[in-house]
């Protein structure tokens, strides 16, 4: 069988007949699906304010190619893990609509997109940006396909702490970007998004237990159990709150991000510690969304704080 | 019709035709991506030379 569905059967002598095979054909809208367009809008909008954080200026055309080649690294990323995950998304409920679990693109077709959507991103942020944020997305990508899919994802409870580090590069690609280097801005950056990730999955993992469970994940929740992944949520919560406070600490951000840094640690904690004490679902329902709204009001914060004071001086 | 169907032996099913609708669809935007991308490395070349 080749790939879309499409076999070639001999009829009689001389003749091959095209048939058409009953699984559905995929459609451009199974591709978008591929490329987990809810994973990259938040790896484009984090990529996207490390560029606008750094220092210096570039050309509008090379920010928007910047955060493109961002983007499309996140695609390919999300095509090869379509492609490599298939047996386990289909026997969860959340992913089993994935193109790749339905059948819908076949797997060495994700791959080839995945490959392929990879040397467009690295080619073009080395050529239009510099080879520094290249390599750096292409350690990105590559972390999180051989280190985090291939070798954590279905070994260990720690997937998705050492693999937060692929999820956590995004911010320092995109200072690269402009500056060329790396500062201490950006690498706290890293430290929130990586400290962020584990309560934000493990929040997902404790309402989601049974599809990991059958589907063989380890996943802490399954692998721990719920008491100790509820204490891991909690200390990882406290802990990327004040993370989140040390850009004020270090004077790369002032006093309006410290605000919203407090408001939104105080609201990622509080959640954290009400989830410890009931442990029920609907609480680490409230606890995911939560940390999706605590990453996006640190990063606004961090371009509102910066914009005043681009406007407005110290 | 991108291929034939010898004296009508072989029927063309609905799912046949909506296959190669899609097929068509697929290069289409494959061409039409591939074209976006050239134009954007011309661009890019242009800006780079610019001197910016």
């Amino acid at each position: 069988m080749a790939a879309g569905g499409v076999r070639t059967v001999p009829r009689s002598a001389g003749m091959i007949a095209t048939e058409v095979a009953a699984e559905p054909v995929a459609t451009p809208l199974d591709y978008w699906r591929l490329l987990k367009p809810n994973v990259m809008q938040l790896v484009v909008f984090t990529g996207a304010v490390g560029l606008y954080l750094a220092p210096g200026t570039i050309h509008p055309l090379l920010g928007f190619v910047a955060v493109l080649a961002i983007a499309l690294g996140a695609g390919a990323c999300a095509a090869i893990n379509n492609a490599y995950d298939a047996d386990i998304d289909r026997q969860m409920r959340r992913t089993r609509g994935r193109p790749t679990a339905t059948g819908r693109i076949a797997p060495a077709e994700a791959l080839g997109t995945g490959i392929a959507l990879a040397l467009i991103a690295v080619m073009l942020m080395g050529l239009a940006l510099n080879w520094l944020a290249a390599g750096l997305l292409a350690f990105t990508i590559l972390f999180y396909l051989v280190v985090y899919t291939l070798f954590l994802k279905r070994r260990t409870p720690q997937n998705i702490v050492i693999g937060g580090v692929a999820g956590a590069l995004p911010p320092v690609v995109g200072w690269a970007a402009v500056t060329g280097d790396v500062g201490l801005p950006p690498l706290l950056l890293f430290l929130i998004v990586f400290l962020w990730t584990p309560p934000h999955f493990w929040s997902l993992a404790l309402y989601r237990n049974e599809d990991y469970r059958r589907a063989g994940v380890p996943m802490l929740p399954v692998v721990a159990g719920r008491r100790r992944t509820l204490r891991y949520i909690f200390a990882y919560a406290l802990a990327v709150s004040l993370a989140g406070l040390l850009p004020v600490a270090v004077g790369a951000a002032g006093a309006l991000y410290g605000l919203v840094a407090l408001v939104a640690g105080a609201m990622f904690t509080g959640v954290a510690w009400r989830l410890l004490r009931t442990g029920r679902d609907e609480v680490a329902r409230r606890g995911f969304r939560v940390s999706v709204l605590y990453l996006f009001l640190i990063f606004l914060g961090l371009v509102v704080d910066h914009a005043v004071f681009d406007a407005f001086g110290s | 019709m991108p291929y034939s169907t010898p004296s009508g032996a072989d029927r063309v099913s609905l799912d046949d035709r909506e296959f190669r609708r899609r097929q068509r669809t697929k290069n289409l935007l494959l061409g039409g991506l591939l074209v976006a991308l050239a134009v954007l490395f011309y661009l890019v070349t242009l800006v780079r030379l610019g001197g910016n």
